[in-house]
């Protein structure tokens, strides 16, 4: 963390090439969180891009007192959330369809012991339910089971209290189930 | 312990947020507990399903590629050409010439006649004079007359 500071003094003293080194270091972490958030490689890619020039454009407003990580894992969390808000306002599918075309694929995916089916098309499943979740619940939940932060840390990323946090993590846990839950029992109908 | 508070504490010791002593109280009571463990289950089996994202592997091209886009944004403009500090020049006359056609007076001209453009030799409206031997009456009319009288 004291070579991470170091080397921010020297970007903000004009060493740009010093900035590639806290890219390398951080690449595939954003990157990790952006795949998480929007499910598609390209838009995660673009994505990752705009928050690193992004971060790059406010790094002078990088206050040290908490970790360049997490001033990064802001900036991705609240980039992602607006895409995403962008997204569901553009969704045009019918739950319904979804849920016909779709629930069968659901059960099979929950059920430990489920048949085998192309990743690719798991894939698209977990990415359909996933975006039935709101943003902040698709980004609290990415930040504990794929970033693996602890609740210290989402509570600064998301600037707000401990309690907040796990009151939060709850409501979207018991959303993702009801999501998928839905998708099972409309095949069962 | 409530159970509602007990169901927290479940989710807290599947994200590693316990202190030993609580994680201890916890796992004693998802022993006993078929709903807290069947609700442990599920979660753990959920986010298995829906949260497997592999590790993206590191990439120099993405490296270059911030690089290249926070170049092109600290790029300095163009410097102006020589003629630049005048370009308020043109509308400028533009709208001078506006002006000056609508503050422009009307000429007054006397109306011009056919007469008096041909039968006067001088450039310059023309007058038309009757001469005095000009007959009052049709001289054609009245010989033609004359004759059948």
């Amino acid at each position: 963390m004291i070579e991470e500071r170091a080397l921010i003094e020297k970007i903000l003293r004009g060493d740009r090439e010093a900035y590639a080194e806290l890219v390398r270091a951080h690449q595939a972490r954003v990157l990790r969180l952006c795949r998480a958030l929007l499910g598609s490689e390209t838009e995660a890619e673009d994505a990752a891009q705009e928050v690193f020039f992004k971060a790059y454009r406010s790094l002078a407003s990088f206050r040290k007192e908490s970790a360049f990580s997490t001033w990064l894992y802001r900036i991705t969390a609240n980039h992602c959330r607006d895409l995403l808000r962008k997204r569901s306002r553009q969704k045009l599918e019918s739950l319904d369809k979804l849920f016909e075309e779709s629930g069968d694929a659901a059960e099979k995916l929950l059920t430990p012991s489920s048949d085998s089916r192309s990743e690719r098309e798991a894939s698209d499943l977990i990415e359909q339910i996933l975006s039935r979740l709101s943003p902040d619940e698709r980004l609290i939940l990415t930040l504990r089971e794929v970033q693996g932060l602890s609740y210290q840390e989402m509570a600064q990323v998301l600037r707000c209290s401990l309690d907040a946090v796990k009151a939060r993590l709850r409501r979207a846990r018991k959303a993702l189930e009801e999501q998928a839950r839905h998708f099972s029992e409309s095949r069962s109908v | 312990m409530d159970h509602a508070a007990m169901k927290d504490k479940v989710f807290a010791l599947y994200d590693g947020e316990l202190g030993q002593e609580a994680r201890q109280e916890v796992e004693a009571h998802l022993k006993g507990c078929l709903e807290c463990r069947a609700m442990y289950e599920r979660w753990r089996t959920t986010a298995r399903a829906f949260f497997k994202e592999p590790r993206p592997v590191p990439s120099e091209f993405f490296v270059q590629r911030v690089m290249d886009r926070i170049e092109l944004w600290e790029r300095p403009l163009p410097a102006p050409g020589p003629y630049a500090r005048l370009r308020w020049l043109v509308p400028a006359l533009g709208l001078a010439a506006v002006l000056f056609a609508m503050m422009r007076p009307a000429q007054t001209q006397q109306p011009v006649s056919v007469e008096m453009l041909l039968l006067e030799g001088t450039p310059g409206p023309a007058s038309w004079v009757l001469s005095n031997a000009t007959p009052n009456t049709d001289q054609m009319l009245g010989f033609a007359m004359e004759g059948e009288g």
